[in-house]
């Protein structure tokens, strides 16, 4: 399969953009819930060695990403814990959370694998790619095409997810239930619903989702777990989640915008300093974006 | 003796010193490690280019343009936040990763490479470098003083009572003529001020040459541990970073065993959460939240 520029760039970002995705609208959901949960990138990291280490000591994709998703979430229990019942803050949590979650990972790693990274997946345990045979047509149209389209099966199951969960959160009995604990969470209670149930439901699955986001990145981007392969794209989700507003559609262009921006670094060589210039750009965006928005609010008078 | 008390404990105390002002008016300062990397790199750029200076001035200079780098990295934060309204804790975490990744690419630059093709700078010139056997003990005793200075103003002075009154209750701050704003900025001046030194000082007196971060080093995250278990009181943080110094030096030496050093982070995490649920209980019974 020969690449052009253009199709790198749009593969790149439907690459780079799932995870992101799918820990934005597990984030989403707490959010909704109103929760804050700032330790999304340990708990990332954590999916993301489950999903590997499992996966190879298994020798089952499914079992692995499975799993990687069930133990995050079992994980964002004490979270829920913590947070819920101890009334810890919760910045102060999520932030425990983030240093505590690689150090354990390095720690479990260290007992399987002798080092900090895992064994590198053989081709044949990475997450499938869909549609593969069709770039082998000779016609420009349908090979542009074939090649856009044959991405990873994660990638589809990502934009199923977004629309499942936003379906649930705004069309449902029980999404109302969910997003009134964050608009008033004593009213709620009053009326009879039970608020602390839904919120650790809410944990629960996200937690579910972070999970699978991590395994997405070391099952299909690479194929190994490294200590760096999570840095700081739980964030990213995170700051898709705030620009979005809560709005499923919104926050699906935003981790587009993030993919894409995040994927330009596959462009430059590795060896040239640049490439961690182009790093920042994503992070960059996000100040531009939000300075935007703050004087498009501005002008309509908003603030 | 000597792994265990080091430079870095003087480096644990003052970044856990930084993170303490600004949570004294109720900001969680994550953005300690980007300063922290910022000043480091910028001390460490002029130490190599301005090697011709005696040492007389060009100590002062390098932690001097660590602490300006430092201090403009917080304007950014603070101008954000009160001009913009973006939350703050956000756009730290956005700058620590900006901060991250600008940093390899200033180390990875052709004036301040080394020539030996390895991913560091170069060493620092020798005028710079602060040297002597008992730099621990000496950058620890100003790192206290800095301390007790940092409790006496918070505790005498007008500025302390704006800093107090601002967390505890930001309406009756406001409408008893306390100009929030400005307050805001002086803390975040004072602990850009703080975490900039001592970016500077850990380029100059340990690190002498910054390498490429492949993720944070974590003396700023450290710093925030020490400061959560300390509760924000500046005098108990002396002691705390003792402690944490200790364990994190311990931990250092721990790589020889072939026992990951990251058994560190867990056994701090787990203090610190013990110690978080200690002290939400005690602020519960009180009746202060």
């Amino acid at each position: 399969m020969a690449f052009t520029n253009i199709e790198i760039l749009i593969y790149s970002t439907l690459l780079f953009a799932p995870p992101l995705l799918i820990a934005a609208i597990g984030c989403n959901l707490t959010t909704c819930a109103g929760i804050i949960n700032i330790g999304l990138d340990g708990f990332m990291t954590l999916g993301a060695f489950v999903g590997c280490a499992t996966t190879y000591l298994t020798g089952n994709t499914l079992i692995g990403f499975l799993l990687a998703g069930i133990i995050t979430s079992i994980s964002t229990i004490f979270f829920a814990i913590l947070v819920l019942k101890l009334k810890i803050n919760e910045i102060l949590v999520g932030f425990l959370f983030n240093i505590f979650l690689p150090a354990a990972v390095v720690l479990v790693s260290y007992f399987y694998f002798g080092s900090s990274d895992t064994a590198a997946l053989p081709p044949y345990l990475k997450i499938p790619i869909l549609f593969r045979k069709l770039g082998r047509s000779d016609i420009p149209i349908i090979r542009f095409l074939s090649n856009i389209f044959s991405v990873h099966i994660t990638t589809y199951l990502s934009f199923v997810l977004v629309f499942i969960i936003s379906f649930v959160l705004y069309k449902t009995k029980y999404g109302l239930y969910i997003r009134s604990c964050n608009a008033n969470k004593l009213a709620t209670k009053y009326v009879g619903i039970n608020t602390e149930k839904l919120q650790y439901l809410c944990i629960v699955i996200s937690g579910f989702l972070y999970g699978i986001s991590g395994a997405i990145v070391t099952m299909a981007i690479t194929n190994q777990f490294k200590i760096t392969s999570i840095c700081g794209q739980g964030y990213i989700a995170l700051a898709a989640v705030l620009f979005g507003e809560s709005k499923p559609l919104n926050i699906m262009i935003y981790c587009l915008i993030f993919g894409f921006f995040s994927g330009l670094k596959t462009i430059v060589p590795s060896s040239s300093a640049y490439v961690h210039l182009v790093q920042t750009v994503p992070y960059v965006i996000m100040v531009v974006i939000l300075l935007i928005k703050f004087f498009i609010n501005r002008k309509r008078g908003i603030i | 003796m000597a792994h265990v008390f080091d430079v870095r404990t003087a480096i644990y105390l003052l970044t856990a010193l930084a993170f303490t002002i600004t949570s004294k008016g109720g900001v969680f300062n994550i953005g300690v490690e980007g300063s922290f990397i910022i000043s480091s790199i910028v001390a460490c750029t002029v130490g190599i280019l301005f090697g011709f200076l005696t040492p007389i001035l060009l100590i002062p200079l390098c932690i001097l343009s660590g602490i300006v780098a430092s201090c403009i990295y917080n304007v950014i934060i603070y101008m954000l936040k009160t001009w913009c309204g973006i939350n703050e804790i956000f756009s730290m975490i956005i700058f620590n990763y900006i901060a991250l990744h600008l940093s390899n690419f200033i180390v990875k630059l052709d004036m301040i490479k080394s020539t030996n093709g390895a991913d560091t700078t170069q060493r620092i010139c020798e005028n710079a470098m602060i040297v002597g056997r008992n730099r621990p003990v000496v950058s620890f005793i100003l790192a206290t003083v800095l301390c007790i200075i940092t409790y006496l103003i918070i505790k005498y002075k007008p500025i302390g009572h704006n800093i107090n009154a601002i967390k505890s209750n930001p309406k009756v701050a406001l409408l008893s003529g306390i100009n929030i704003d400005r307050t805001l900025f002086y803390t975040y001046m004072m602990s850009s001020f703080i975490s900039g030194y001592a970016g500077g000082f850990y380029v100059l007196s340990i690190s002498r040459r910054i390498s490429v971060l492949s993720g944070f080093e974590g003396y700023g995250f450290t710093g925030i541990l020490i400061a959560l278990f300390a509760d924000s009181n500046p005098v108990l943080l002396i002691f705390a970073s003792l402690l944490f110094g200790a364990i994190k030096n311990a931990g250092r030496g721990l790589n020889l065993l072939n026992i990951p050093s990251q058994v560190i982070d867990l056994i701090m995490c787990i203090i610190i959460l013990t110690s978080a649920i200690y002290y939400t209980n005690k602020r519960k019974k009180h009746g202060v939240h």
